[in-house]
């Protein structure tokens, strides 16, 4: 009766945007980023590679609650980088990292499908 | 906004594929995090995009089951999906007038069945007439393309090839009736027109491509060979029995115990408890390389396998690119933090 | 409005044959007297969610 409509898991509404942040008004160089409509596929992934990066103290993400459809993303960085930074470094990495397995992927597919 | 630092952390992946088949896949991914490979699970069962009946429109029902009941059984049915990818959501085509059944982002289905015999008529997925050769339920495309395998039965000898060419009738009787929709009796009529619309599991799961997908870490085993040694042959074989699955056995020439399919383990820790049990804790050390995974992907036939795998990586391209970080989203925000204060001289 | 311009065509419950029959007529089978009628599928087509 309550339950949320299934394509509110994934579409945008009109007029909110996907992405939004805050700057944390008490420590500097800390944002917590809202992205709307995603779940642990993009927040896990994105948290473990904001890990790798040495410039983040503490990255971490949560959903607030189970059947509102966002994440909260929440990065502090040390002096020499901005969470934003961080942030669009890790989907950089991701993007590349995405695009080295296609190839990857498809080279070994090719190789197999040749051998047999 | 500062440009530079950008030292990169990338991760440089491997694969190695073990089995392929058009529905089943089964490959190693090593050298990336558990995050990506759930990731890519995740996106395989639940968002790489497919094609399913959505709407249905029945003109004429008299069979036993009512018209929800054949419409919910309707969607369910695999269609194959290689359009997928590159179709239009139906609420993003703007070609439409907005009903959202125009040609590029729909495929009309037409269903058209009467039972004027005394046995009783089956409506099959077969009975399902499409207006796009190329969006049509898996299993009559299974059906039409496997009969190229009734060739190279050829070779056999001959009482062997009766055998196959029956066995294969066989088959064909049996298994590749097409999916069974409903049945009817003398003067049951069941007409309809269904439209077929891209969609994703996350929406309702007969979107999903993916009958199942799983991985598992890989585990390396070390067994302790001196302590091993202290064992009996008895205790050899009632340790290895232990297990559930088939991991150990003795090997016929040099009577030690060796790992035969390290895989078959389930990370159930029972020959480590009977290890301590007989008194030799230690005996063996079993550990899952964290950085490495076994994949088994198994499709329903919308997507052939090796295509699903492609599809998600490029599915989770397209959802990282979706949370970039735009120049607008960091511009408004500037213009409240302190530091945008701060540069506009207040 | 008017009655119902065209007649409406009833099942009989027994024999199934179809019997019109318009307002105010006895409800009764014309061929075995069966007094139970039932009402046809409607012509419009009615649309479903494959859900």
């Amino acid at each position: 009766m309550n339950a949320p409509d299934r394509y509110e898991r994934f579409v945008v509404p009109e007029g909110t945007k996907k992405v939004s942040y805050e700057r944390d008004t008490k420590i500097i160089n800390a944002a917590s980023f809202t992205i709307e409509r995603e779940d642990h596929t993009v927040g896990n992934i994105l948290r473990m590679q904001l890990h790798r990066d040495p410039n983040v103290l503490f990255a971490g993400y949560k959903l607030p609650h189970p059947l509102q459809y966002k994440i909260i993303v929440r990065i502090h960085t040390a002096s020499q980088s901005s969470p934003m930074q961080a942030y669009n470094q890790a989907i950089n990495d991701l993007d590349n990292e995405l695009n080295h397995l296609k190839t990857v992927f498809e080279e070994e597919v090719l190789k197999h499908s040749r051998d047999y | 906004m500062e440009v530079g630092g950008g030292a990169s952390n990338q991760r440089f992946p491997k694969i190695k594929i073990r089995e392929m088949k058009d529905e089943y896949l089964k490959f190693e991914l090593r050298e990336t995090d558990a995050s990506m490979a759930n990731a890519l699970r995740r996106v395989m069962i639940a968002e790489v995009p497919t094609i399913a009946i959505d709407l249905v429109e029945i003109e004429v029902n008299s069979s036993v089951l009512n018209d929800e009941f054949i419409s919910h059984r309707l969607g369910l049915i695999p269609l194959t999906s290689d359009r997928a990818m590159g179709m239009r959501f139906s609420r993003d085509c703007d070609a439409c007038d907005g009903d959202g059944q125009c040609e590029h982002c729909s495929v009309e289905f037409h269903l058209d069945v009467r039972c004027d015999q005394d046995q009783t008529l089956d409506v099959t997925s077969a009975d399902l007439i499409s207006t796009d050769p190329s969006v049509i339920p898996v299993d009559v495309a299974a059906k039409s393309s496997s009969s190229a395998y009734d060739a190279s039965e050829n070779k056999a000898c001959l009482g062997l090839r009766q055998i196959l060419m029956l066995l294969c009738l066989l088959e064909r009787k049996i298994y590749r009736r097409g999916i069974i929709i409903v049945k009817l009796r003398r003067g049951q009529e069941l007409r309809l027109r269904a439209i077929a619309r891209k969609g994703i599991g996350k929406d309702h799961a007969k979107w999903s491509p993916a009958a199942t997908v799983t991985f598992m870490y890989e585990p390396e085993i070390r067994i302790n060979e001196e302590m091993m040694e202290s064992l009996s042959i008895d205790d050899k074989r009632s340790w290895i029995e232990s297990s559930p699955t088939k991991v150990f056995d003795i090997d016929p020439n040099t009577q030690q115990v060796v790992v035969v399919d390290p895989e078959a383990y389930t990370y159930d820790e029972e020959v480590i408890k009977k290890a301590e049990a007989m008194g030799k804790p230690g005996l063996i050390e079993i550990e899952a390389k964290e950085d490495s995974f076994i994949f088994t992907v198994e499709s329903t036939g919308a997507v052939k396998a090796s295509k699903l795998v492609v599809n998600a990586i490029e599915v989770l391209k397209q959802k990282l690119d979706a949370v970039r970080l735009s120049d607008d989203t960091v511009e408004a925000d500037d213009q409240f933090g302190e530091l945008g204060v701060h540069m506009r001289g207040g | 409005m008017d009655a119902q311009p065209e007649p409406v065509s009833y099942i009989c419950g027994d024999c199934g044959m179809e019997n019109t029959l318009k307002s105010g007529d006895v409800i009764q089978c014309r061929e075995c007297g069966y007094r139970i009628l039932y009402k046809k599928r409607t012509r419009r087509i009615v649309q479903y969610e494959a859900r």
